[in-house]
């Protein structure tokens, strides 16, 4: 999954080292606060691991091997935000003294295999191991079905970044500049295989890893003892939030509409007619936010404002709903384990 | 506290180990029988230790380019790298194949130079990430639609061609990424790891971000040749192969096994720092001071990124 030099255009990677560079900063903060001058070698040691950890090979059914990527591990035992600079250290080190993976693509990388990976794996192993006081096995299980999920969900996002270029980067005449093929060939093509392979090999190592762990070494697990759950998911959230609000004006200095986002006119220049529920459609949507403005607000910068602020009530409405979703979700009687325990 | 001798050597037990040798009873149970035929192990870890081996091998003969004399190890370590992060930044502008190409034989002048042999450049640079792109890119010579230019076939009565965005964007894709890994890799073979990291202080990284680089590059090594010890070990008294389950559950334990002795050994890296005087705030010193000569590359590097630029290849 590591993204070599020469697949992603300027106008890709330079947005990826910008959205990364925030995120750098919150973890070696949040780090630096919990581990003080042990920070170093201690974040140097588990990059060291999520690099190791690639080269253990791991046999797969139908003779083949594979190997995990280790970042979903190194989320569920140390904290998303260390996994996220130790995954991060190792992705540079790769880039910049092994040749392995681009240099340009760093940022790109890191979003991918140091903030995806991570946050998703780290969010799903916590929503569904439960309390501290859940049983071993429930806690493998979780550590699976995080690494299973969290692996698919940077495989997505990596194809993706490389679907979106034709798009975003092609010279006049359609000649794709960077990574030739559109979305509909680069998402199934990177998919299939993560989610019927890799993503099985992810979700047994990771299983198997931290039911040793929790057999061998409990007190390594210092995600445990950090802050509850809650308070920094919701931190995590809102980090997440603020760097898409803050970079949707790029999507206004890009020249063209973004993708999918076609109104029924260019949809008509660009397939030759305008399907008839599509126009419909619009006048409807246009009767609550009109074409993503707001009439006070005018002119250029007037537009990006209306814009953001567009962007923020739309954040707030789906926040809701997936807030709602989360709440039946996780609103479940504590196990018979739990009751006995507490 | 205990004066006698250790108590192998006088109990009834010493002379029992030099009873002749018979086979324990696990040796003939059924359980290793069954597992005979999987070849679970030969493929899996007989893998992680060619894996290992090789890649250690590689690493430290690699370094052996960075002190030969050539002309980019002559140069000023934070020069070098500002030019070549320019240089490999402005390859991701290039808009025409031949101006890549142009890029890509400089590489290859500039290897010669610094004398790394040509064939095990090309063979570096070329294996994997560039082969690997070659391969993607081949359907993009039909894929991507455009004007025919060569009819392959025709399929359910579609005609099949390559066509001249295709073909383009196929050679633009290849030898991007050619040129790109070729001057990643040339910067790696000409300059040793710690001059190299320690340039990152030039770009603003931030000097503890360095020193995390620093430690990772030297502990990989050293985390690595345990688990191939480890590797080697149970291989040497390995005598019948296990099931593929069974083995999973041996690679994942000796997985968990190396995280805990990664932070163990981080412990103990920290408290031998602190006891030299660490405080959290990493001080480097460079030996470098910029040349002539180093100037000179830097000028050239301007030029070539200019000309290609004005000549077309950015727009």
């Amino acid at each position: 999954m590591h993204i070599p030099d020469g697949y992603l255009g300027p106008q890709t990677y330079i947005v990826m080292y910008g959205a990364m560079t925030p995120f750098w900063a919150v973890a070696a903060k949040k780090v630096r606060a919990t581990l003080k001058a042990r920070q170093a070698p201690m974040i140097a040691m588990a990059a060291v691991f999520s690099f190791v950890i690639m080269m253990f090979n791991v046999p797969a059914p139908g003779g083949t091997t594979g190997h995990a990527t280790g970042a979903a591990i190194a989320a569920i035992v140390l904290g998303p935000w260390a996994a996220s600079l130790a995954v991060s250290t190792a992705l540079v080190v790769q880039a910049i003294l092994f040749g392995d993976g681009g240099i340009t693509a760093i940022g790109a990388n890191c979003f991918t295999m140091a903030v995806i990976m991570p946050f998703t794996a780290w969010i799903f192993y916590k929503s569904l191991c439960g309390s501290e006081n859940s049983s071993v096995r429930r806690k493998t299980i979780a550590a699976g079905i995080a690494g299973y999920i969290s692996l698919n969900a940077a495989a997505f996002a990596t194809s993706i970044l490389f679907g979106i270029q034709p798009l975003i980067a092609s010279r006049p005449d359609g000649t794709p500049l960077y990574s030739p093929y559109p979305l509909k060939v680069a998402i199934p093509a990177m998919m299939v295989e993560h989610l019927f392979i890799f993503g099985f090999v992810e979700a047994v190592v990771t299983a198997l890893i931290v039911g040793y762990l929790y057999k061998a070494e409990p007190a390594i697990f210092t995600s445990e003892v950090t802050r509850p759950m809650r308070k920094s998911v919701s931190a995590i959230l809102w980090a997440a939030v603020a760097v898409i609000t803050i970079l949707t004006p790029i999507g206004m200095i890009a020249p063209g509409t973004a993708w999918g986002e076609w109104s029924a006119e260019e949809i008509g220049k660009r397939i030759g007619f305008i399907p008839q529920g599509f126009s419909k459609l619009q006048n409807v949507w246009n009767a609550l936010l009109p074409d993503y403005s707001i009439p006070a607000l005018s002119g250029k910068y007037g537009a990006v404002g209306a814009y953001i602020i567009s962007g923020i009530v739309g954040i707030i409405v789906s926040g809701l709903i997936v807030f709602a979703i989360a709440k039946l979700i996780t609103a479940r009687k504590p196990s018979k384990q739990e009751l006995e325990s507490s | 506290m205990n004066q006698n001798p250790p108590a192998a050597f006088n109990s009834a037990k010493a002379n029992e180990s030099l009873a002749p040798f018979t086979p324990p009873d696990w040796w003939a149970s059924p359980d290793t029988e069954k597992v005979k035929s999987s070849r679970a192990f030969d493929r899996a870890s007989g893998k992680t230790i060619r894996g290992i081996a090789s890649f250690m091998k590689e690493t430290v003969f690699a370094q052996n380019h960075a002190v030969s004399g050539g002309l980019l190890q002559s140069l000023d370590p934070r020069m070098k790298l500002v030019t070549f992060f320019a240089m490999i930044v402005s390859v991701s502008f290039i808009k025409h194949p031949a101006h890549l190409l142009f890029v890509y034989v400089l590489t290859l002048a500039l290897a010669a130079m610094s004398r790394i042999p040509i064939p095990f450049f090309v063979k570096r640079v070329w294996f994997f990430i560039p082969i690997f792109s070659a391969v993607i890119a081949l359907p993009a010579l039909i894929l991507v639609p455009g004007k025919p230019i060569a009819h392959l076939f025709t399929l359910a009565g579609h005609d099949i061609s390559i066509t001249s965005q295709g073909l383009d964007s196929s050679l633009l894709f290849v030898l991007r990424v050619a040129s790109s890994v070729s001057l990643a890799i040339l910067l790696t073979l000409t300059t040793k790891w710690t001059q190299l990291l320690q340039s990152l202080r030039t770009i603003r990284v931030p000097s503890i971000f360095v020193l995390i680089l620093g430690l990772t590059y030297r502990y990989i090594f050293h985390i690595l040749d345990q688990v191939l010890e480890t590797y080697e070990a149970r291989l040497s008294r390995t005598i019948s192969r296990q099931s593929a389950a069974k083995e999973r559950g041996w690679i994942a334990g000796r997985a968990g096994h190396t995280l805990i002795h990664a932070m163990k050994t981080g412990d103990g890296v920290y408290e031998a720092m602190a006891s030299r005087g660490f405080t959290g705030d990493p001080v480097f010193y460079s030996e470098h001071v910029s040349g002539i000569g180093d100037i000179l590359f830097v000028f050239t590097a301007a030029a070539v990124i200019i000309l290609i630029a004005v000549f077309g290849g950015f727009v």
